[in-house]
């Protein structure tokens, strides 16, 4: 009797032993592991979190619906991110590691234009896929085929804007635009420039900041002695952008605001306080509860901001919408191999949070790499963003016709 | 050029230049008193800012009192600091320049980990302009000029006159001198560290509602305090008040003719033309 | 007044004082001589909590204050004078006598004391505004006596009063001191390089040569003594 207990038992845990072995074999999934740069802290900060935050929502809605089926394949999707605070070198830094230490093929977000150029360096050769938000006009060309822009840049925004502006406030002549004094501030002050120069607007101040500044009435005491109907904080990140537009009302500027690169107006708020940030036009900049979105953005803008208690701005928008565009690709080439997603990417458009999204852009850059979406320009009133109008981008008007 | 164009340029340096001094004072004090340069004391600036953030923005106060409150509280972490880590280092050059890095990094990633990475606006408790002329200020930015200058005086009056300021002063001059006299080095020197962040925490926190707050917030302010002790001379008062003014025209006018990158290098190139001419500084001891 | 036995005092493996004992009754001047690196000085810093003696006891009026820190010895009322003057440099003449007085606080007696003192120094009431470090070394040592009576010490140590001054100017020092103990009652531990100084105003004076005391005994039967005249007085 004895004995024969002791057969149970031992055959029992046998038994446990076993299908305790067994079981993740069964269900054995494969994992994508895929990377996130930006500026996680420092003045450029917010980019690096919206997004992470964004890749973090839909990579864990695919991970919660049982993961990404491509092909006969599974896939649980783990992110692996790194902060470059903005900086080149340590851009670098944290792309040989992505690339080289943990292996990844995918890099879905990054924002600050040299950094894209530093991360670039290593992806371009190594064959890794790149989506980013940063506004450097050479991040895309055909040097750079693995590159993409997931979200409009001023290349496309500022023409559209200004022309806008230019119908809306036809006693708006003088414009002056302010930009941090990096690749992406410099591109977007060319843009700028450009689209109001094409318009035969009065350009009457182009200038640049060190990124970090927080002291603008120097700047501001030159700009506004040219006395500009106009002030385009262009590039300027939302806290100094805030800044920016504080100083110049204790300075005692009362003419339009536009911010052509535009993000996180909320933060933009906060520190510019309401009185200050009155009237801002943004182009690129989406209310996730206007009217104008899909409805796909408001839904993601609801989850947003359960979970992270903060309403997401365009980046976290875009990079949400990149994940999702990449992935979709996966399922499309029916494998993770880059040059099979890469011909899938460029094949069709897809149906994204943006509605339906083109990836284009070739008569600017020479490669068609840029996600191409219906954009909306909002204003500032009272401190609540208001979206007024929806308006095409040049290159999407093009396609679409 | 248009001469309010130039007025309005050099009240755009001098005000903020004015807050500069009182981080460069704490710095020189700390330095006179201890004999060490605290590469921190941007952290303690930092910590100014986000005591008034909560005060202001999270508890609803009153901006005035949680300044107070701030400039205390900030107080009470140096002499947290200077019991934990600096009473050991006195004198240690070296080891302080060290460790105080140590310290920069632990604070302002403490930072971060607690109070997130983003800039936070504290609401400003003065609005509206005062305007001669052409020439502009904020009434908040007046303030603070004037709270500046008022912390400025009551530094003068209080290591002047107080006996526990003449105490310190004589701890700077001659330790064993002052121990010999009856003055307790150690409470002495606390004291002096203390008051020194003290005085990185007011800047701080009075222009916490001018640039919001941030981890590194601190980075800037005690580079320009550095620019300033080394013109006006390590260890003098005057001086450091002096070298705040200079610097504030250097880059007032600077900022009419050059980019701000350019202009941030005004000011390292105003040091080494003083380093030039007067090694010391324009106060330094010989 | 002061008790010192087998005081010692190391600098890492440097050893400065190696084992001396002295003591000063009340109202006595008592000088130690001796050359260069005696340890005369030391022992000084040892008494007044500058240094922390590596072995020995030191009591003063009936207290052991071995290992005290300086402050706190100053408060028992003993003033030292220290080699160097160690004045406040940067300070005014007049702002240096009121940190003599630092224990002290303000009122009437402090202000009769200052009086009492620039009385003694005529020199540091015309001066009382100028810096300390603008002043003449005789003026300095002055000042740094001055400085020491302020706190209305009961004993006063005063280490090489006489080191770089013109030897006018020494005797007029000399015979400041006499007078201070005369008029106060106060006790004091004299250090010298001038041994005909130390020796014509002090009572008593030990020589101390390489860390301890050589020899002892009334200041005029020394002053014959064959030794300290061939090593201290030129013959």
């Amino acid at each position: 009797m004895k004995g024969q207990r002791c057969h149970g038992w031992v055959l029992m845990l046998a038994a446990v032993l076993a299908l305790g072995t067994a079981a993740p074999a069964a269900a054995a999934e494969k994992t994508l592991e895929i990377g996130v740069l930006g500026p996680l802290s420092g003045g450029a900060a917010s980019y690096g979190v919206e997004l992470l935050r964004g890749a973090e929502m839909r990579s864990d809605e695919i991970n919660k619906a049982g993961g990404l089926k491509v092909g006969g394949d599974v896939y649980k999707i783990k992110l692996i991110a790194y902060d470059h605070k903005a900086s080149a070198a340590d851009a670098a830094t944290a792309a040989n590691k992505l690339v080289f230490q943990d292996k990844v093929k995918y890099i879905i977000g990054n924002a600050v234009g040299a950094t894209c150029n530093a991360v670039q360096t290593v992806t371009e050769p190594q064959k890794v896929m790149f989506a980013f938000v940063c506004w450097g006009t050479n991040n895309l060309g055909p040097d750079k085929p693995h590159s993409f822009r997931s979200m409009l840049s001023q290349w496309e925004a500022a023409e559209p804007f200004y022309r806008w502006i230019k119908e809306k406030r036809p006693t708006i002549k003088k414009v002056a635009v302010i930009s941090p004094n990096d690749t992406s501030g410099l591109d977007t002050n060319t843009a700028v420039v450009k689209a109001v120069k094409g318009l035969a607007l009065d350009l009457v101040s182009e200038e640049t900041y060190e990124r970090g500044t927080k002291d603008f009435y120097p700047i501001l005491t030159k700009i506004l002695a040219k006395k500009p109907d106009l002030l385009d904080v262009a590039a300027a990140p939302p806290a100094e952008a805030g800044l920016i537009l504080k100083q110049a009302h204790e300075l005692g500027f009362r003419g339009a605001k536009g911010w052509t690169a535009g993000v996180n107006p909320v933060t933009l708020v906060g520190i510019a306080g309401v009185e200050a940030a009155e009237g801002v036009w943004s182009p690129v900049n989406i209310n996730v509860r206007s009217d104008f979105v899909d409805p796909k953005v408001r839904k993601f803008g609801d989850e947003y901001e359960k979970r992270y208690k903060e309403v997401p701005g365009v980046i976290a928008v875009a990079n949400y919408g990149a994940f999702d565009v990449f992935t979709k690709a996966m399922q499309e080439a029916g494998s993770v191999e880059t040059d099979k997603v890469l011909a899938a990417l460029t094949s069709r458009p897809y149906d994204t949070v943006w509605g339906r999204l083109v990836i284009g852009g070739k008569e600017t850059y020479r490669i068609d790499r840029q996600f191409l979406y219906p954009m909306v320009i909002s204003e500032i009133r009272g401190g609540k963003i208001v979206d007024i109008e929806q308006v095409l981008p040049a290159a999407l008007k093009a396609l679409t016709k | 050029m248009p001469i309010e164009l130039l007025v309005q340029a050099l009240l755009n340096g001098f005000a903020l230049a004015l807050v500069y001094v009182l981080v460069a004072l704490g710095l020189t004090l700390i330095f006179s008193i201890l004999g060490i340069i605290n590469f921190a004391h941007g952290e303690f600036y930092m910590l100014g800012g986000y005591a008034t953030y909560f005060g202001v923005a999270v508890f609803g106060l009153h901006y005035v009192p949680t300044l107070l409150l701030a400039i205390g509280a900030v107080g009470l972490a140096g002499v947290v600091a200077e019991r934990l880590i600096f009473r050991h280092l006195r004198g240690k050059t070296l080891n302080a320049f060290i460790v105080s890095l140590g310290l920069l990094w632990v604070l302002q990633s403490g930072a971060q980990l607690t109070f997130g990475v983003l800039d936070k606006p504290v609401p400003s408790a003065f609005s509206g302009i005062i305007r001669a002329g052409r020439v502009i200020i904020s009434v908040e930015r007046f303030v603070v000029v004037l709270a500046a200058v008022g912390l400025i005086a009551v530094l003068y009056g209080f290591l002047q006159w107080s006996r526990v300021g003449r105490a310190m002063r004589a701890v700077a001059q001659d330790p064993d001198g002052a121990a010999l006299q009856g003055v307790n080095i150690e409470f002495t020197s606390m004291l002096g560290f203390a008051v020194g962040c003290a005085l990185a925490g007011a800047a701080g926190g009075l222009l916490a509602p001018v640039f919001a707050v941030s981890p590194p917030m601190g980075a800037l302010p005690v580079v320009k305090a550095f620019i300033i002790i080394i013109v006006g001379g390590m260890g003098s008062l005057p001086g450091a008040v002096l070298g705040g003014l200079l610097l504030g025209t250097v880059e007032g006018i600077g900022s009419l003719f050059f980019s701000s990158a350019a202009v941030n290098v005004l000011g390292f190139l105003m040091v080494i033309a003083v380093l030039l001419v007067r090694p010391r500084g324009l106060f330094g001891a010989a | 007044m002061l008790e010192v036995t087998d005081l010692r005092v190391r600098y890492g493996n440097v050893v400065a004082v190696a084992g001396v004992s002295l003591s000063v009754a009340d109202g006595e001047i008592v000088a130690v001589i001796g050359p260069n690196g005696a340890g005369k000085t030391s022992t000084l810093r040892a008494i007044s909590g500058l240094v922390r003696p590596s072995a020995g006891r030191i009591s003063f009026n009936g207290t052991d204050i071995t290992g005290w820190k300086a402050h706190r010895i100053v408060a028992m009322g003993l003033s030292h004078a220290p080699e160097g003057r160690r004045l406040f440099p940067q300070m005014t003449v007049l702002e240096n006598l009121k940190m003599g007085a630092y224990l002290r606080g303000n009122g009437a007696a402090l202000e009769r004391t200052l009086q009492e003192v620039v009385a003694r120094f005529p020199r540091l009431a015309e001066r009382r505004r100028q810096r300390a470090g603008t002043l003449s070394g005789g003026e300095q040592q002055m000042l740094a006596i001055g400085r020491a009576l302020m706190a209305e010490p009961r004993m006063l140590i005063l280490d090489e009063p006489s080191f770089g001054l013109a030897p006018m100017v020494v005797t007029e020092i000399g015979r400041v001191i006499q007078a201070i103990n005369r008029a106060r009652k106060v006790a004091v531990l004299l250090v010298e390089q001038n041994a005909r100084m130390a020796l014509s105003i002090s009572a008593r004076t030990y020589v101390m040569e390489t860390g301890t005391i050589v020899l002892e005994g009334p200041s005029a039967s020394l002053r014959e003594s064959p030794h300290v005249k061939a090593a201290y007085l030129g013959g």
